[in-house]
């Protein structure tokens, strides 16, 4: 007789074959060069900054398309990726032919949109690493458009990605000090959480510094978690971002729709980043007497920097 | 239903903290050691006791104190069948026994009242104690010993250099165990997370060898080893290491939460649950499919591990997870030195092949504080803790 009552735990095991892999993470991680050198796995496919969860419909994000008002060329990197999927080639002509393909499909949401790449890429997994789906806003229509894709979620040291932040036209505009640090744990703290509600085999997370040290023994483990083939012919197309359609500068109607940074250097620089501290006076904050904050430095703890 | 164990240790007080030290399943039963604190005077006692399958009262010894002989006490209570012999009578007598059998150990090793023996790990040719007060962790009083049995005329005792292992300030040791005919030593690191360290006897220096590093590259989440126990024979020989979340717990663990990994022989090692991460030692994924805690957001700290033959003789490995049940702190380094905080509501999980779990449910008696060992018999689940009061022998016994 028992008098043992029990209640089974059951492995999931919800397929996630050929779901695209979406990089999320807070601006200035390392982003662009890892979703370009995952998209160069042969069964893969890297866009460029697409940005089609931003908005409701694809109209309003053609409307912010716009000089002073607006974010210039948010459009070019899905304009790119079209031109690439339905033509080969990323031409000026090729392009206007986007434009008015575009234009006719204003009320398409992102997500029949992305559908519609999907389509266009054969069977290969897209691999969007657009930086404004880290918002909470745009998770929330990631996640109600592909509750089984893979996500990865990208860090970089803080200091690292504050003082890259510190020199973009983003931070003029837009922000000041207070918020490098800020942002750098907000972001962070919700895609942790975010991935809190997927399915354990949907979500990783990796330490952008660790993978350039070993990018080959990284690239090989996201290839096992997607269910692709780590084949070394494969691991070695990975190994050159810079092959990436999305890697230079692009036709003049549809220019770059990629992170400046990497269009101007877009090899895999294989080797340790200059060590970064979470000690020192922040940078960005004239004086030297201002630190990280103790949430700060926990949050990094998690995330493996501890130093 | 549960069965508590009711057993009342003669010449015990009541201002006594009594918690059993370890337990192990025999054919006929159970047998463990229990020590006891006099909260009044710091006296400290250490015990054996022998229980029925059915969580009887067959025997309650004090040991190391004058009267018979050890081994002849342990003879009348018949605790010669237990495999864990070494391991039992050492753990049982702590120091206590080390003054009886080494006489010849250093001075250092015999240490006050204040710091006992907290783990004992033997083989055939070796023991390990690691001598530190089990509530009051402190680096800087924590003592590793070497003790080579294999000339048992000449003892020879030293004292190992925990510099290398990096102890000091929150950096701790919190588990030991015996891997082959190596010791593994566990240490807490509530920023970097935890390291697992090997040491084989009679190797050239360093004395320790890296297994896990990093919390095995889950990072801080990941600061302390809270449990260790050998694998089920079935998995091979290996360890299974149970983690504690070093977290400023507010509300619940959540993404901190604990896990659960298998360490083989050769070093290798994979995830039972626990957060699915890219490592050095490729991609990790759970075996259960489940993150950390076995997806129960409260759970908080791997207690304890065994392995035995449940019922109709199987395998199974049993796991005791308790939650947070001290304050919030502002800093979890502080949490590593106290893991005793981990004394909330108790759920034992079991499994026959670490992949598919079940929660066995009971009712916890009250005033328990932290799981300190667990048994498997095919009768039931025997659970040795901690408690007050001294009229009893801290464990119950959840029966199958």
């Amino acid at each position: 007789m028992s008098d043992m009552a029990v209640v089974p735990f059951v492995a999931s095991s919800a397929a996630l074959d050929g779901q695209p892999l979406f990089i999320i993470c807070p601006g200035r991680s390392f982003s662009s060069v890892i979703c370009a050198a995952i998209g160069q796995h042969p069964r893969m496919f890297g866009l460029p900054e697409v940005y089609l969860f931003v908005t409701d419909t694809i109209g309003e994000l053609i409307d912010m398309d716009m000089p002073l008002f607006g974010i210039p060329g948010v459009v070019n990197g899905l304009k790119r990726a079209l031109a690439e999927l339905m033509y080969g080639e990323q031409t000026e002509a090729r392009i206007d032919e986007i434009n008015r393909w575009l234009d006719e499909r204003r009320a398409w949401t992102g997500h029949r949109m992305f559908e519609a790449l999907r389509e266009m890429a054969k069977g290969r997994v897209l691999v969007d690493k657009t930086p404004t789906n880290s918002r909470p806003e745009a998770l929330k229509r990631l996640h109600d458009a592909y509750p089984d894709a893979f996500y990865l979620h990208v860090a970089r040291h803080p200091r690292a990605v504050g003082r890259s932040r510190q020199k973009t036209k983003i931070f003029e505009r837009y922000l000041n000090a207070d918020m490098l640090e800020e942002s750098w744990r907000a972001r962070n703290q919700e895609l942790m959480e975010f991935g809190l509600k997927l399915r354990s085999e949907q979500y990783l997370y990796l330490k952008g510094e660790d993978f350039f040290e070993v990018p080959e023994m990284y690239l090989q483990q996201i290839c096992e978690w997607i269910g692709l083939p780590a084949d070394p012919a494969a691991i070695e197309a990975m190994m050159h971002p810079e092959t990436s359609p999305f890697a230079s500068t692009g036709p003049a109607n549809a220019k770059n729709g990629n992170n400046l940074g990497f269009i101007e250097s877009p090899e895999l620089r294989v080797g340790k980043v200059k060590e970064e501290n979470l000690d020192d006076p922040l940078d960005w904050y004239p004086g030297g007497d201002v630190y990280f904050s103790k949430q700060t430095r926990d949050l990094a703890g998690v995330l493996g920097y501890d130093r | 239903m549960t069965m508590t164990t009711k057993i009342v240790p003669k010449g015990t007080a009541n201002q006594e903290l009594a918690w059993v030290g370890q337990a192990f399943a025999i054919p006929s039963g159970f047998v463990g050691t229990m020590e006891t604190l006099d909260l009044e005077n710091g006296t400290e006692r250490h015990w054996v006791f022998r229980l029925s399958s059915a969580g009887q009262t067959l025997g309650l010894r004090a040991v190391g104190q004058p009267g018979p002989a050890l081994m002849d006490r342990l003879a009348e209570l018949r605790l010669t069948e237990a495999t864990s012999y070494a391991s039992l009578i050492a753990a049982a007598a702590g120091s206590a026994v080390l003054r009886r059998r080494f006489a010849d150990l250093p001075a250092a090793l015999l240490i006050g009242a204040a710091q006992t023996v907290s783990a004992v790990v033997c083989t055939e040719r070796t023991l390990w104690a690691l001598i530190s007060d089990p509530h009051h962790p402190n680096a800087a009083l924590q003592r590793l010993f070497e003790v080579d049995l294999s000339q048992p005329g000449r003892l020879r005792a030293r004292a190992m250099d925990l510099a290398e292992l990096g102890v000091g300030g929150a950096r701790i040791i919190t588990a030991i165990a015996r891997l082959g005919e190596g010791l593994v030593v566990a240490v807490s690191d509530p920023r970097r997370g935890f390291d697992l360290m090997l040491h084989t006897p009679g190797e050239a220096v360093p004395d320790f060898t890296s297994l896990l590093t990093r919390g095995a590259q889950r990072f801080a989440p990941n600061g302390a080893i809270s449990a260790i126990a050998s694998a089920p024979m079935a998995e091979g020989d290996g360890l299974l290491i149970g983690t504690a979340a070093l977290a400023t717990i507010e509300g619940s663990p959540g993404n901190w939460g604990p896990e659960l990994l298998r360490l083989d022989a050769d070093g290798g090692w994979e995830l039972i649950f626990g957060m699915p991460r890219l490592t050095p030692d490729g991609l990790k994924r759970p075996r259960t499919g489940k993150r950390p805690g076995l997806d129960v957001p409260k759970n908080a700290a791997v207690r304890a591990i065994a392995t035995g033959h449940g019922p109709k003789g199987r395998q199974m490995t049993c796991v005791a997870i308790q939650d947070f049940a001290g304050h919030p702190v502002e800093d979890r380094r502080a949490t590593s030195a106290d893991l005793m905080a981990y004394a909330g509501a108790l759920r034992l999980l079991a499994s026959h092949d670490l992949r598919e779990w079940f929660e066995v449910k009971f009712t916890s008696p009250t005033g328990m504080g932290c799981v300190t060992c667990l048994a498997v018999a095919k009768t039931g689940i025997l659970v040795g803790h901690e408690g007050t009061g001294g009229q009893e022998v801290p464990s119950f016994l959840v029966s199958f």
